[in-house]
């Protein structure tokens, strides 16, 4: 799996957001209240490497995704592609990061050009990138994509073409010209699920075959799970949890991960769940300071929760959880809170 | 046994469009029993809202009931005008939970006079016994009685759904239809409303109908479901006996097809092609162009529901039942039916 140098690393990337302020807040000088994203965030994609996100709406993942491309402009901390920093991109090294790295997005409706049929949208897309416009080239693409007959596809538009089908052009659009990483943001939670076994089923042969990373992001631990080697579960802009896929399924230490793939309604038969302890929404990431992010909905809520966890080692996962601290070492912490972890784990 | 809550029988329902009369929902006919949970579950466009809106009268303009019954508690209800549904049936026998709820709630208003004018015009109770009755139905979704008088606006997006839930049970209703209640929601959340909904039924008698693309919801809270395809009813029993062994070629491949978060290794199965456009009369199995099964007959004629003759009142629209049956699971009945069978008797 992952060897050597990885392709894209992201280290204590940060995205803040300005609340908009009125005219009285500026005259009375009331600090501008910042809504913190994605706060801290790191983690590292190596080549062939498929990478999950999952959070609930609201936990920032689809702004990491946007900061990722270069949509949104990091408030703080670095990407860097290929050992080099996006921030010291140029003109034309933009441009070849943006041929390298593709983006699926969610609503297969509205990402394509209503008014081009799919060649155009294709030959549209080779022309940006510099590429040959050659029939044989969007052929095989669409067959890749199991769009048969190509020709049958090629001088529709849109609207002519189901939502599967559509989510088929859109990944044939990216991955014509070539990419090294695919970023896919919920690209089935739009698609009936009779479509979405077979665009996931699609996407993870696809990324077998042309040698991809992926990264993909969701709210659906269910879809993640077919596609990704590892995952990272977000909460109010921050990872709290990241493991091997099957290992954080199976075995999720924080608690945030337990509730969610606890939550998840099961359809096997001899699966007798309980419903959720955790009570009330997560809330509004603006200026929420020091502390574990989770704690006022923890079961397991203790004092030190008051102080930000960072991600550690612990059973082949990373979590960031006082539970798995030994705070003596990472903190210097007091013996009571080292007595409460003896009592915790 | 006494009379079933809500008896749909042979319900045809079209919309005239530009192009022609679409027939959303062909032939479909189902019960639901006092206290019963009943699924109806399908993808987009497969009918399920429409039978919804026909429930409560609430067709869009161009839709109409072309033949077929609705029996609310005995009494032929598929007639009646606006008014007569206002004045016998919503609210006081059948509530109605929409998709995104938390856009149903009147800004400007308290819920607590929402309440109280939904009492004076549908049952004719004054509003102190409005509150009253509306604070205990607070007290049963986790609310604090004390906040019957705020506005929509000081809740969470949460809390208004459960509000909304409240409103819909506080008139004593005997059955609530929920139309896609959940989907707007994150998992957690999703669970929350659940418990809450555990809680109504084991405090009221209150019988649901709830609507839904995700099979496993069905699973873990219907007693009953049927499952629907281009406005036919596929497949129609308890939940047990139909989840365990589906027999309608498309309820098979719709199990095969959803991922399971607890079994990430699962070979997901596509339901092939979309589903057709039902122009006119349906006379043919809408299935028929998706299904490995299909012969001549199924595009001739329209398969009637068929009695599987597992002792419960599991029943399958197909023409070549045990064709499937065979080949599907190879002539030997799966050990979980006959166990389902002995607990659903």
């Amino acid at each position: 799996m992952s060897t050597g140098r990885p392709i894209l690393e992201v280290e204590n990337l940060k995205r803040y957001f300005d609340q908009s302020t009125s005219i009285l807040d500026t005259l009375l000088r009331r600090d501008r209240e910042r809504i913190q994203a994605v706060d801290d965030v790191s983690f590292a994609l190596h080549e062939n490497e498929s990478v999950g996100i999952i959070g609930e709406s609201g936990c920032g993942k689809s702004t990491l995704l946007e900061t990722l491309i270069g949509l949104q402009t990091p408030t703080d901390g670095r990407i860097r592609y290929r050992d080099q920093d996006l921030a010291e991109f140029d003109r034309s090294e933009w441009k070849q990061y943006r041929g390298d790295v593709q983006i699926i997005f969610q609503d297969p409706f509205n990402t394509l050009n209503p008014k081009m049929t799919i060649r155009e949208s294709l030959e549209e897309q080779l022309g940006i990138h510099d590429m040959g416009k050659e029939d044989e080239r969007i052929h095989e693409i669409l067959r890749e994509v199991e769009l048969h007959p190509p020709e049958k596809y090629l001088d529709r538009v849109p609207d002519q073409l189901s939502g599967g089908e559509l989510q088929r052009v859109a990944i044939a659009r990216a991955l014509i010209v070539e990419p090294k990483i695919l970023l896919a943001d919920e690209p089935v939670s739009m698609l009936d699920v009779s479509t979405q076994a077979s665009v996931l089923t699609m996407l993870a042969d696809l990324r077998e075959k042309r040698d991809l990373s992926l990264i993909y992001i969701s709210h659906d631990l269910s879809t993640v799970s077919h596609v990704c080697d590892t995952i990272n579960v977000m909460y109010l802009g921050r990872i709290v949890e990241r493991s091997e896929t099957r290992e954080l399924l199976e075995n999720p230490k924080h608690p945030y991960s337990q509730a969610l793939i606890q939550a998840i309604p099961s359809h096997s038969l001899d699966h007798d769940r309980e419903r959720t302890k955790i009570e009330g929404s997560p809330r509004d990431p603006i200026d929420i300071g020091e502390g574990c992010r989770f704690r006022d909905r923890c079961p397991e809520r203790m004092d030190v929760c008051e102080k930000t966890p960072h991600l550690i080692e612990s059973e082949g996962h990373e979590v960031a959880c006082h539970l798995y601290y030994d705070h003596e070492e990472y903190e210097g912490g007091t013996d009571e809170v080292a007595q409460e972890m003896t009592g915790e784990v | 046994m006494s009379q079933p809550v809500l008896e749909v029988s042979d319900l045809t329902i079209q919309y005239s469009t530009d192009g022609g009369s679409v027939t959303a929902v062909s032939d479909a006919s189902f019960t639901i029993d006092e206290g019963e949970y009943f699924g109806l579950v399908g993808e987009s466009g497969c009918g399920k809202s429409t039978v919804a809106r026909a429930v409560i009268g609430g067709l869009d303009d161009n839709g109409q009931i072309k033949s077929g019954t609705i029996r609310v508690n005995g009494e032929e209800i598929q007639d009646y005008t606006t008014e007569e549904m206002n004045e016998r049936v919503r609210w006081k026998d059948i509530s109605f939970i929409p998709q995104s709820s938390m856009n149903n709630l009147d800004p400007l208003l308290r819920i607590e006079k929402q309440a109280q004018k939904l009492a004076d015009i549908h049952a004719d109770m004054p509003p102190e016994e409005a509150s009253e009755r509306l604070a205990e139905m607070f007290e049963i979704v986790g609310l604090s009685e004390a906040r019957i008088s705020e506005y929509p606006h000081q809740f969470s997006g949460g809390m208004q759904q459960r509000a909304v839930i409240a409103l819909a049970l506080f008139l004593d209703p005997d059955l609530i239809v929920a139309d896609e209640p959940t989907t707007a929601l994150d998992v957690i959340m999703q669970d929350q409303m659940f418990k809450y909904l555990d809680k109504v039924r084991e405090e009221l008698d209150t019988s649901m109908m709830l609507i839904t693309h995700d099979v496993s919801l069905i699973y873990e809270n219907c007693d009953k479901l049927a499952i629907m395809h281009s406005g036919q009813v596929a497949e129609y029993g308890y939940t047990d006996t139909v989840l365990a062994e589906p027999r309608h070629p498309y309820s098979i491949q719709l199990k095969q097809a959803f991922p399971d978060v607890h079994n990430p290794d699962k070979d997901l199965a596509t339901v092939k092609g979309s589903p057709p456009k039902t122009m006119g009369e349906v006379d043919y199995c809408t299935f028929v162009d998706r299904c490995p099964w299909a012969t001549e007959d199924c595009s001739e004629h329209a398969p009637s529901q068929q009695e599987i003759g597992d002792g419960s009142l599991h029943t399958a629209a197909c023409f070549r039942l045990d064709e499937v049956y065979r080949d599907r699971y190879d002539g030997e009945p799966a050990l979980q039916d006959q166990q389902n069978q002995g607990s659903d008797l």
